[in-house]
Parts: C-alpha cells; sequence; structure tokens
C-alpha cells in the first residue's frame, strides 16, 4: 500500500474508533465495588442502651456482631452463615443469607432469623418443600448462649404416608415480639397443606399455618394457631389470629375475613369497607382499603385508605366502637403504606417499652418519619439539625431514650449508623453500610420536583457525573420498570455506576408511577407511552434548564415497562434520542399480555391438562373397562390452571384491544427503530418472557436491522454484584460506541500517486 | 536560636523561641538536670571576627560567625519558610514591613555574660534548688527569639564545626507566633489545628513526612488503627469552628482535646487531598478570619456541605492513625546570591542594639532587679553610632523605642519625631508618637470640657494614620484613634469612623474595639453604621457581660431621649 494511503486509513481508523476509555473511567472493579450491596443488613440498639447488634456481610460470609456501646472494644461475634450458590437456581455467583428478622426482646437477648435463600419463582403454595431454609435464634448481649428457636422442623407438619409417619417442614418466620410476654417471639410457620386423598384439588392453594409464641430463653414453645388457609394471617401483636386474606389459588378476587377474636376483644365481621374491600385485578391500581397491622390495643387496627381521597392515608379502626377513630395521617400527593401488600406494617413504628404506634414512615420525595410522640419529633428536629442534607432516620432507641440508633443516607454517601446520646448531644458514628465507596468519587445526587408547562407535578432524582468525559455532559435518562412502581430517594447504586461513566442521570417518577396518588397512577392508562414520554420529555427539558447537559447526546435505560418506554422513545422521536438499552423489556404488548406471564404460570398450565388428560384417560379406561354395558359414568371437568393474580392484573389493566395493543408494540414497527439498540434479556424472566425479546429481534431482522442482544441470567435481577458489573460493562461499551460517537465526518480517502 | 543537632532529630536543630523556654534537649546530653539561660548579651569578646553583614529577602543579619555558617543559617531559614507554606501559605503567615533582625555568634565568639548576671539569673531562675540539686548544669541557649509588635528578631550562637552540616527545624512556638500575628487573626480552631499539625511534621526533608496521626489516646489511636468499624465521635463543624464552651454534659478537658484533635484532623484532610481541596481550606480560613463564616461559605468554598466533611473525617480518620502524609514543597523564589561584607558601624548598632532593646523588655518581665543593666547596654550600643553624628532615621527609631521601651518618654519622644521626619517605616514608631503626642494632649486639652482641639487630635492622628499605612495592623492604633475622637470636639464623617471599621477588619474579635466603633457613630448621628456594629457585636461576643454593653448601646440608642450624651461610654 503506497505509504501515504496507509496514513489516511490509518488516520480514519483512529477517527472512527470509539472514544478511547479515560483514564478515570470506572475499571471493572470499581463497578463492582459500586454495585456490591451494603455490608450491613440489620442492626438494633438494646433496650438498655448499652450493646449494639449488627450483621456485617463481608468476604464470603455474615456474621453479628455484638459491641458494648461504652467500651467499643468489647465485642462478641456470632457466625451466622456462609455464603452459597442458590440451589437450583443455575447461579454461578454465591448469594448471602438473609436476616429478616433482627430485634432485642424485652428480657435482653437478640433474636434473629437466618435465611439461605432459594429461587421465589417457586410459590410455596405449589411444592412440598419450604422455598427457603430458615432458622430463629436467640443470643445474650455477650455473645453466649445461642440457642436455635426454630427451623424448618420444629413446626413440622406430621402426617402418615402408608404406615409410616411423616413429619413434613415448615418454614418459621418471625411475625414479631410477643406485645404480652418480653420472653416470647411470635413464629409462623407455613406450608402447602396435605392433600385429601382422592380429591387433589381440594386443597390446592391451601396453607397449613401455624401460628407459635417461642421462649426466647428456652426455645419451649406454645401453639396459639393452627388452620389451613386460602391466603395469609395478620395476627394481633398478642398472638391472637385475626383477619384472614383469602386468596383462594382458582380465584381472581381476594377477600378480607374476620376470625373470631379471643374473649374479651371485639371484631371486624360487619364492618365490611371500613377495614378492607375486596381486592379485584379490576380495583387493584384503584379506590380500596385494607387493613395494615394491629396496634398493641387489639381493638386498634390500622387501615390504609384512599377512599374519598386521591392518595392513601393511614387510619385506625377501634373495634368496639366499630368506626374510624381520630387518627390520621396523610401526606399531599403522596400514598402513605404501599398499596401493593395488604398486612405489611413495616411502615409503623412502635415503641416497645411504651406498648403504643409512635410514628409513621414516610416514603415521599425524599424517606422521612411523621413522629406521633412529641418527645421523638423533637429529637428528630435536633438530629435534623445536625445533618442537615442527610435523611436521617430514627432506627431504635433505648427505653430510657437517652441513646438513639439513627441511619443517615443521601448525598454521595451508601449509609451510616450513629448513636445520638442525647444528654451529650452528641452523635457518634458507629458503622458505615459501604466503606469500600470512597465520597470523593461518588457523584453528587439530588432530589427533584417541578411542574411541567401543562401542569402535571413530576418528581426524580437527579445524579451528576463527577468527572464527565465530555462537557457538556450527555444524559442517561433511566426509566424504571413501572407503571405501579417508583424510583425511590436514598443512594442509587445503578445511578452512581452510570454517572461514574460520565452521564447525567435522570430518573423521572413519570405518570403511572406508583406512590403519588390514584390519579397519577391512573393517567397513563389513556395513552401508554406518549404519556410517560412527554413526562419524561418535559424533565430532560427541565434538567437541561438547570445544569449543563449535551441535548443531543441524550440515551436511554430501561428495566421492563421502562425498557418498553425506552423503545417507544426511539421510535417517536428519534431526534431526540441517540440510542438505548433495554432490560426484559416487552416489545410486544398483545402477546404480552395473551402469554404466561412467567414460567411458573406456563407449568401451571401445563400440569392443568396434564391432569385433564389424566382424568380423560381414566375416564376412557373406565368406559372400556365396563364395555359399554352400564350408562357412562359423568365425564370429569376439565381441570383448571390456578389463577395468577399478576396476570390478570395486567391484562385488565393494558385492557383487550388488540389493535391498539398492536399499533403500541413496538416490535410490530421495527421499521421505525433507527437508533442503536441494546437489548438485554434473561429468559428465565418471571413477567417478560424470552419471546419478546426475540419477538423484537426477529422483526427487526425483517426490517434489515440488527439490534445487539446480551442474554443474562436472574443473578442480574437479584443483584448479584458480579452479574450486574458485567451488564453494566457492556452498557458502558455501548454508551461509548454509540453516544460518545464524536461524530467527526471523514472525507473520501483519496490515493495520491 | 540555633542548637547542637542531636541524633534523635536527625542532626535537626531547633529555630527556637526563648518565651517559651528551652525547647530542644540534646538526645546524648549527660546525667543530670540541663537549666538553659537565655543568652543575654552583656559584654562580648574584643577579639575575635569582625562583625560582616547581609542582606537576604526578609532579613538583615549581623553576624561574628564564617562566612559559609552564617550563609548556611540564612539558606537553612528560607528553605524553612518555603517548607512551611505547604501547611500555611504566604496569606496565612504574619509578614512585617520591618524585616526580621538576626544576630550570630560563634560558639567560639560567644557574648560573655557577666558573672553577676548569672548568679542573679540563677537566683531568680532556680532560686534555692540550685543548692538542693546534685548534677546540675546550665547552658545558655543557644538560640533565641524576641518579638516586639511590628518585628522579629533572633539570636544564634553557632557551634560552626558541625552546624554547616546541620538541619534546622522551626519550633511550635516559631509556628504559632507566625500565625497568631496574622491580621486578622485566624480563627483558634486553626491556629490549634496547624500546630498540633506541625507536632507531626518532620521538616528535615522534602517532602515534608507527617506521621500518621496521634488520636486522643494511644489506646484510642491503636483501635481505630485496628478496626475500621472502631466508632467515632466527632463535633458536628459548628462545633469545632465555635468558640463556644463544651455543651452541658461534656467533660471541658476531654472536649477541648477532641477539638483539637479533630482541627488537626480538618486541615490534615485538606492538605491530603488534591490542590482545590486545600486551596479551598486557605480561602475559608481568610474568610472565617475576617468574621463569622457559616455554612454557606464552607460550601461556597469547598462545595460541600458540613455533613459531607464531617463524614469525610470520620472516613479519613481511619487513614489518617494509620498513614504519613507526604507534602511536597512548591518551588519557591530562589534566593539570591548571599554575599556578607563587613558591617558598618552603624549597622552594628542598629541591629545589634535593637536586639538588646528587645532584651530589656524580656529581662524586665522576669528579673527586674537586672533590667537597669540592660538599658545601659542597648543605650551604650546604640548610641556608639549616634555620637558618631549618625542620623539614620532607622537608628533614630531604634532610640526612640529603646527609651519608650526603658519607660522613659521624655527621652524618646526627640529620636521619634526626628525618625518620623526621615521617613522611617515602622508602624510601631509611628505610633509610640502618636502615643506620646496623645499623653501631651492629655496633661493640657485645649477645648472647653477637657477636650482635644482640632490641631491636638490631628497631631495624634497623623501619625496614627501613618501607622496604619504599614503592616502589621497594631490594634493600639485603631484603640488610640477611637480614644482621641471620643475626646475630641471635632465632627467626625464617615470616612473618618471607617478607619475603625477597617481596624475592626483586622481585629474582628476584639469587642471593645466594636463597642467603640458602634459608640461612636451613635455619637455622630450614624444611627444605621451603629446598629449594624452592635449587631456584629452581638453576635461575635458570645460573654454575656459584652453582650449586655452591646444591648445597653442598642436601647440608648432607640430610646426616644436618646442624646448623645446618654449614651454609655466604656464598653466591654
Amino acid at each position: 500500500m503506497n505509504r501515504r494511503l496507509a496514513a489516511s486509513a490509518l488516520l480514519a481508523a483512529l477517527l472512527l474508533r470509539p472514544a478511547p476509555a479515560r483514564a478515570d473511567a470506572p475499571t471493572a472493579g470499581e463497578i463492582a465495588a459500586l454495585l456490591r450491596p451494603d455490608r450491613i443488613l440489620q442492626v438494633a440498639l438494646a433496650p438498655d442502651g448499652h450493646h449494639l447488634a449488627y450483621t456485617v456481610h463481608d468476604e464470603g460470609k455474615t456474621v453479628i456482631f455484638i459491641i458494648d456501646v461504652d467500651d467499643p472494644a468489647k465485642r462478641a461475634v456470632v457466625p451466622l452463615a456462609y455464603d452459597e450458590v442458590m440451589r437450583d437456581s443455575g447461579d454461578h455467583e454465591k448469594t448471602p443469607a438473609h436476616v429478616p428478622f433482627f430485634r432485642w426482646s424485652g428480657s435482653g437477648r437478640l433474636v434473629f432469623s437466618a435465611e439461605r435463600p432459594a429461587l421465589d419463582v417457586v410459590d410455596v403454595r405449589r411444592k412440598n418443600a419450604p422455598a427457603n431454609t430458615t432458622a430463629v435464634y436467640a443470643v445474650d448481649a455477650d455473645g453466649k448462649h445461642v440457642l436455635m428457636l426454630a427451623d424448618e422442623d420444629t413446626f413440622a407438619v406430621e402426617t402418615m404416608r402408608g404406615n409410616d409417619p411423616v413429619s413434613l417442614p415448615r418454614e418459621p418466620r418471625v411475625v414479631d415480639l410477643a406485645a404480652d410476654d418480653p420472653d416470647s417471639v411470635l413464629v409462623e410457620a407455613v406450608r402447602p397443606a396435605l392433600r385429601v386423598p382422592g380429591n387433589p384439588n381440594a386443597t390446592v392453594g391451601q396453607l397449613a399455618t401455624g401460628l407459635f409464641k417461642v421462649n426466647v430463653h428456652t426455645g419451649k414453645f406454645q401453639k396459639l394457631y393452627e388452620r389451613d388457609v386460602n391466603g395469609s394471617v395478620l395476627y394481633d401483636r398478642q398472638g391472637n389470629a385475626r383477619i384472614l386474606l383469602s386468596a383462594p389459588i382458582d380465584q381472581k378476587v381476594q377477600s378480607f375475613f374476620y376470625l373470631p377474636p379471643p374473649a374479651g376483644q371485639a371484631d371486624g365481621k360487619g364492618l365490611g369497607q371500613l377495614l378492607g374491600d375486596d381486592i379485584s385485578p379490576e380495583n387493584y391500581l384503584g379506590t380500596r382499603t385494607f387493613p395494615v397491622g394491629f396496634d398493641p390495643d387489639p381493638n386498634i387496627v390500622y387501615v390504609a385508605s384512599n377512599a374519598g381521597r386521591d392518595t392513601y392515608g393511614l387510619y385506625a379502626v377501634d373495634l368496639r366502637a366499630r368506626r374510624r377513630t381520630g387518627f390520621a395521617v396523610e401526606v399531599p400527593g403522596f400514598d402513605v403504606a404501599g398499596f401493593q401488600a395488604p398486612f405489611s406494617d413495616s411502615d409503623l413504628v412502635f415503641d416497645r417499652s411504651r406498648g403504643k404506634l409512635v410514628g409513621v414512615r414516610i416514603n415521599g420525595l425524599e424517606a422521612s418519619t411523621q413522629w406521633l410522640d412529641p418527645d421523638l419529633a423533637q429529637v428528630q428536629a435536633a438530629l435534623d439539625g445536625k445533618l442537615s442534607g442527610r435523611s436521617a432516620r430514627i432506627v431504635d432507641w433505648d427505653d430510657a431514650r437517652a441513646r438513639f440508633l439513627v441511619l443517615t443516607s443521601g448525598g454521595a454517601d451508601p449509609g451510616r449508623y450513629y448513636i445520638y446520646q442525647r444528654e451529650q448531644d452528641r452523635l457518634v458514628q458507629f458503622i458505615r453500610c459501604a466503606p469500600w465507596i470512597d465520597l470523593d468519587k461518588a457523584n453528587p445526587g439530588t432530589s427533584f420536583a417541578f411542574d411541567t408547562p401543562e401542569g402535571v407535578h413530576l418528581t426524580g432524582y437527579l445524579t451528576l457525573p463527577r468527572a464527565p468525559l465530555i462537557t457538556p455532559p450527555p444524559l442517561l435518562v433511566y426509566c424504571h420498570a413501572g407503571p405501579w412502581q417508583r424510583d425511590d430517594p436514598g443512594f442509587n447504586r445503578d445511578a452512581q455506576v452510570l454517572a461514574g461513566m460520565g452521564f447525567v442521570v435522570l430518573q423521572v417518577n413519570y405518570r403511572g408511577s406508583a406512590g403519588f396518588g390514584t390519579q397519577f397512577r391512573e393517567a397513563i392508562r389513556q395513552d401508554l407511552d406518549r404519556i410517560p414520554l412527554a413526562d419524561i420529555r418535559a424533565a430532560i427539558s427541565w434538567a437541561s434548564a438547570g445544569h449543563k447537559i449535551d441535548r443531543k447526546r441524550v440515551a436511554l435505560l430501561g428495566e421492563g415497562f421502562g425498557g418498553y418506554l425506552a423503545l417507544r422513545a426511539l421510535q417517536l422521536y428519534p431526534d431526540e434520542f441517540r440510542c438505548a438499552v433495554t432490560i426484559n423489556a416487552p416489545t410486544d404488548l398483545e402477546l404480552w399480555c395473551e402469554k404466561p406471564e412467567s414460567k411458573q404460570e406456563q407449568e401451571d398450565d401445563m400440569e392443568a391438562s396434564a391432569t385433564s388428560m389424566r382424568q380423560m384417560q381414566r375416564y376412557f379406561r373406565s368406559m372400556n373397562s365396563r364395555g359399554g354395558a352400564r350408562p357412562p359414568a359423568q365425564p370429569p371437568e376439565m381441570a383448571v390452571a390456578p389463577v395468577n393474580f399478576s396476570s390478570e392484573f395486567r391484562r385488565w389493566y393494558f385492557g383487550g384491544d388488540s389493535a391498539r395493543l398492536a399499533a403500541l408494540s413496538p416490535a410490530r414497527h421495527p421499521e421505525l427503530l433507527t437508533k442503536p439498540l441494546l437489548l438485554i434479556q434473561d429468559p428465565e424472566d418471571k413477567y417478560v418472557s424470552a419471546g419478546q425479546a426475540s419477538a423484537l429481534r426477529t422483526a427487526m431482522a425483517r426490517a434489515g436491522a440488527t439490534p445487539d442482544y446480551l442474554e443474562i441470567t436472574s443473578e442480574f435481577a437479584r443483584g448479584l454484584p458480579g452479574a450486574r458489573t458485567r451488564v453494566f460493562t457492556a452498557m458502558e461499551d455501548f454508551f461509548n460506541l454509540n453516544l460518545y460517537d464524536f461524530n467527526v465526518k471523514i472525507g473520501e480517502t483519496k490515493v495520491q500517486k | 536560636m540555633i542548637s547542637q543537632p542531636t541524633r534523635r532529630l536527625r542532626q535537626a536543630v531547633a529555630l527556637a523561641f526563648v518565651l517559651a523556654g528551652p525547647v530542644l534537649a540534646a538526645a546524648d546530653a549527660p546525667a543530670g538536670r540541663v537549666v538553659d539561660l537565655p543568652p543575654l548579651t552583656v559584654s562580648e569578646p574584643l577579639n575575635g571576627p569582625p562583625w560582616r553583614y547581609l542582606e537576604a529577602p526578609g532579613f538583615e543579619v549581623l553576624s561574628r560567625s564564617s562566612d559559609e555558617a552564617t550563609q548556611h543559617l540564612v539558606r537553612e531559614m528560607h528553605r524553612l519558610n518555603e517548607y512551611l507554606r505547604v501547611m500555611l501559605p504566604d496569606e496565612l503567615q504574619a509578614r512585617p514591613a520591618v524585616p526580621s533582625i538576626v544576630v550570630i555568634y560563634s560558639e567560639e565568639t560567644k557574648p560573655v555574660v557577666s558573672q553577676e548576671v548569672v548568679a542573679e539569673l540563677l537566683a531568680g531562675q532556680v532560686g534555692k534548688k540550685r543548692n538542693a540539686e546534685k548534677n546540675v548544669r546550665y547552658r545558655s541557649m543557644p538560640n533565641m527569639q524576641l518579638n516586639d509588635k511590628d518585628a522579629m528578631a533572633f539570636f544564634f550562637i553557632l557551634e560552626e564545626k558541625n552546624f554547616t552540616n546541620s538541619r534546622l527545624v522551626l519550633t511550635p512556638d516559631f509556628v504559632r507566633n507566625v500565625i497568631e500575628k496574622r491580621r486578622p487573626s485566624p480563627p483558634p480552631w486553626f491556629i490549634e489545628g496547624i500546630l498540633g499539625l506541625y507536632d507531626t511534621a518532620d521538616f528535615t526533608q522534602s517532602p515534608v513526612v507527617f506521621t500518621a496521626l496521634p488520636w486522643l489516646t494511644p489506646a484510642e489511636t491503636k483501635k481505630l488503627k485496628q478496626d475500621a468499624d472502631y466508632p467515632r465521635a466527632l463535633l458536628s463543624m459548628p462545633e469545632l469552628f465555635s468558640a463556644a464552651r463544651p455543651p452541658r454534659g461534656q467533660d471541658p478537658e476531654q472536649y477541648r482535646q477532641l477539638r483539637r484533635a479533630q482541627a488537626v484532623l480538618f486541615i490534615r484532610w485538606a492538605l491530603d487531598g488534591d490542590r482545590a481541596r486545600s486551596e479551598a481550606l486557605w480561602k475559608y480560613v481568610v474568610r472565617a478570619s475576617a468574621g463569622p463564616a457559616g455554612e454557606e461559605v464552607f460550601q461556597e468554598c469547598f462545595g460541600l456541605g458540613y455533613v459531607d466533611v464531617q463524614e469525610r473525617l470520620g472516613d479519613y480518620l481511619t487513614l489518617a492513625v494509620d498513614q504519613p502524609m507526604k507534602l511536597t514543597p512548591a518551588a519557591g523564589t530562589p534566593l539570591p546570591p548571599l554575599v556578607p561584607r563587613l558591617a558598618t558601624d552603624l549597622e552594628i548598632a542598629r541591629i545589634k542594639g535593637d536586639w538588646e532593646r528587645l532584651e530589656i523588655g524580656y529581662v524586665g518581665t522576669r528579673y527586674p532587679q537586672l533590667t537597669e543593666k540592660y538599658v545601659e547596654q542597648a543605650r551604650r550600643t546604640l548610641r556608639r553610632a549616634y555620637d558618631k553624628g549618625e542620623r539614620d532615621p532607622r537608628l533614630l527609631a531604634v532610640l526612640g523605642l529603646c527609651e519608650c521601651d526603658a519607660g522613659n518618654d521624655a527621652l524618646a519622644r526627640p529620636f521619634l519625631e526626628a525618625a518620623v521626619r526621615g521617613g522611617v517605616l515602622r508602624p510601631r514608631a509611628d505610633y509610640e508618637l502618636a502615643r506620646l503626642r496623645y499623653a501631651e494632649a492629655q496633661t493640657a486639652p485645649a477645648a472647653p470640657g477637657g477636650r482635644f482641639s482640632g490641631a491636638q487630635a490631628t497631631a495624634v492622628l497623623e501619625s496614627l494614620a501613618d501607622a496604619s499605612r504599614q503592616p502589621p495592623p497594631l490594634l493600639e492604633i485603631y484603640a488610640l484613634a477611637g480614644e482621641v475622637w471620643s475626646r475630641s470636639n471635632v465632627a467626625l464623617s464617615r470616612l473618618n469612623l471607617s478607619v475603625l471599621e477597617q481596624g475592626i477588619a483586622y481585629f474582628p474579635r476584639n469587642p471593645q474595639l466594636v463597642y467603640q466603633a458602634a459608640w461612636l457613630n451613635a455619637r455622630q448621628g450614624f444611627k444605621a453604621e451603629a446598629e449594624a456594629l452592635i449587631e456584629r457585636g452581638l453576635k461575635a461576643e458570645p460573654d454575656p457581660a459584652s453582650q449586655s454593653y452591646f444591648e445597653l448601646l442598642r436601647s440608648a440608642l432607640n430610646s426616644p431621649e436618646g442624646k448623645p450624651s446618654s449614651l454609655p461610654g466604656g464598653g466591654p
């Protein structure tokens, strides 16, 4: 080759290369560090204020530390569990143990449960064995006298298999400390109920549910409740089963039933809508009331309700007086208490020693607590003054209210725990959630709220790159997997990683997101794509007005429905967006609504068909055996697959208008996808099957385009850092190639002789 | 000012500060207690090398040591000043306009202190213990620093044999002096923090190495080193920056100790980052020196809020207690060629006489019975040139100041008047002249009511104006200006009174000055300005007694019958 030609070719090659990696671009190790989950899972302050217990996950194992607050060098260590590869998962990475319960009993024993998780696609109602391996323990403050209070065998269901007694394990779950006994903890045990011989469908979906009061010193237990139920049970804080949420496996509608109360207590029968409505796919996102949990007073039940108002509020119903009390927690613009999970009282804060509700957690634009107790409100005010710019959450306190355990988060900090010593007005930092994250290398983040020109009030989060690759930096719109979800406040690891790659990261709670009232949630149904995209575009304009952003370099990243929105944005506004990455995105809404939602649902369908086949075969065999001598017996009814509430809800939500769904489906208009696209798909995803990605790939191939494609495993969705690092690294490569293209025009190479 | 090199300090010697007493003990000293005596000159040998004179940036050197040793000393002083900038930039150091004087003797020709003086010194210093103790050795301190309000002076006895291979280090008191004399004075937390940090520094080499940070107690430091999760109780940044007393329930000594340790940690954190962070620290300290600087100012300087930095300090502590910090001095101003020459009689009299003058104050506070001998010594030295007809204004100024220090105001005034007429640049000379004129006016006020006439006031204020134009700013200048105005009938303009506000800018934590300015503004009818100054005084002065003065002035100012004469004078 002519030397000059060679030089020109080399120049062209250099210019056409994607932007070279920056010297300070995050390495895979740094990305992995950011994506590594918090090392602290649970923290609890002893009632005497002298001991602090916390779990630490580090170097492949989880341990509990119990330290003397006054002499922190005195520390007891209780080993909990090593990380394990989740069984039946095909994972490559190990998963740490969970610690679902971690509290000090009134008598000063630390009670905790350890769970080695299994794949949660397995619904406990359809399996004979518990999904997880869970055990409940108690230990003294000095780390001695560790006692296992319960495991799967403790509350096993005894039965006979032939002539042999069989013990069927049952997974324990700590419900709460017993309000009426400082030495006891309430443990629920659940497993599929025994099937009745000869009628296999009769008990399908029923759960053998028991509640036990376990002494934390001796492990001795007392059965409080035992019943096969179609759903879940809400107990009062004394351990009495009070309300049943009946969710038969073959019905779409779930209903509340009020169980007979113990003597001297009132029940909820006849209170109907005051306590809770039936839950159906049709009213799931609409107007509803549902019980959240009991007060230490067993005649008071807290309910969440949006009846007569737009957002959910929290209220109390007095079962004796059979009416709501004056108690109400309402936050304009935000739902108090999630609407998804009945019987979830995690937002209610109780003072154990005083036996009363003292606060309600609010998931607003920032996380906060509405204190009902003036004394705690005063402490909160003192902390807010000392920790301005942070969300300071009072997690726990001693009985004397002299010491308070405080979790701070916000800014670029993933979180740290302090003990606030009230008398000295002093905060002592005890533990950091992710000490490996250097605050100086983290990217500043902030929440925002504004009204669009159309008058829509939008909220979200903006993360700015500490070291952008180019100035002004490109913008990445990160769409959450709504509708009926939202972006939450606090340190966001994904946004940090993306900002570390040089992007301004915009997360907006577009209409359809949860937590902002019914009207906001429902607004999207009028126009599934253009309404949320209008909000996203408005947020981009808002962000651009206040921050330096390269409007010519705007990309999208979305998971689930967020991925769908990213695809639609590329199709509808190709001049505004340069490229997109989707993760498990539905691409064909019609197909998505028709087909089973998950592998589980597919299995259920197949099992129902097989059952029907077997029954028909038996019927025909019996016919044949009779030789037609007698009239044929009644043919068996076809077995019905269990109802999948989630699928039913989705079908209702998106509607049955095939033409409309087809028009809204990216895979039906591949010719509109002209911008670079990376499709990331987990073939085993619960909600969006592999068919959705392949539908789009096939359609695009027919149109002469080939999107980039990356197949992942469920390790990504479960937050395992190795899997997430691989995916984010692939994303970085994609963005470097398609977003940091400096658009240098190179003239035709001329050969000079 | 120079000491013999010690093994422990790696051949380092200290640039010491006698006000703090001897600070360096030889590691290889023989057994027994060593009592260091100040190297006070009474007489000197007639034989020996002649006085040599050397001029270097910021210094005038008079030496009876070898040129090599003298040059080495000056180079070392220059190096140390360059190194000091890694932790204390020029803008935060006191830099008087008058060059510092350095007087050097060699060990062989050191001045003789008369036996009578030694005896009296020892009697005063060790008293009866002297006879009780055995193995007590007495020696002259090898180096010493004495300060005037507007100048610094150093005295060295060099052991030339070892000295030219040795390296100097600065004593903490020297560093303290350099910071504290800066105007406006940096906030106390910064001074404490810099001194604490300096305690960990090794200035003998580049980069300057700061050892791992000791935290509160050795046990606490060890625990922090061993366990990254070991709890840390840091003060909030407002607590760190506040001069307020410890909150109720806190042990005052522990609180003070924590505040000092955290100040060191904060400064170290700022220096251990990139250049922008240390620049942010300097910017913030300059702002905080000028007056209260809240979180807004902090954010403006660091780009971080109080809590952001508190979190970072908590995280950095783990590193700081475990790892040394290294700071490389920037390439500074090269030292011009150092060319010693024979000193003139005038230079010998002026520089040596100035040093001896400074000894008067030192001796006067410790050994008053010896004061007169030192006054005579200084006079003798200074007069030697004067009597030969030398009328250099700088010499005249020192002669005047010498008489002031000796308490002979009447003798001082002619020298000072002549020095000022000659155009001497030395704020203390102008101030002392103003003081003498003020004293004279006090004896015969020319205006009714015992007040000063315009001419009397102007005579004093002219000198004060000259003084105020030269660094370093002296509090006395502004206090006297306020006093003169308060005793004169002259109508004052805002321009006049803005001089006091200039003084407040230099001395923002001085409640008397703020009160005086508020009072004068109020008396002259500048109500808004008076209000603003009262507000400033109330905000800056946590002392309840001082606050009550400001409150009283405010109520008088706002009362319907409030007349200038009814305004409460005096002040906190």
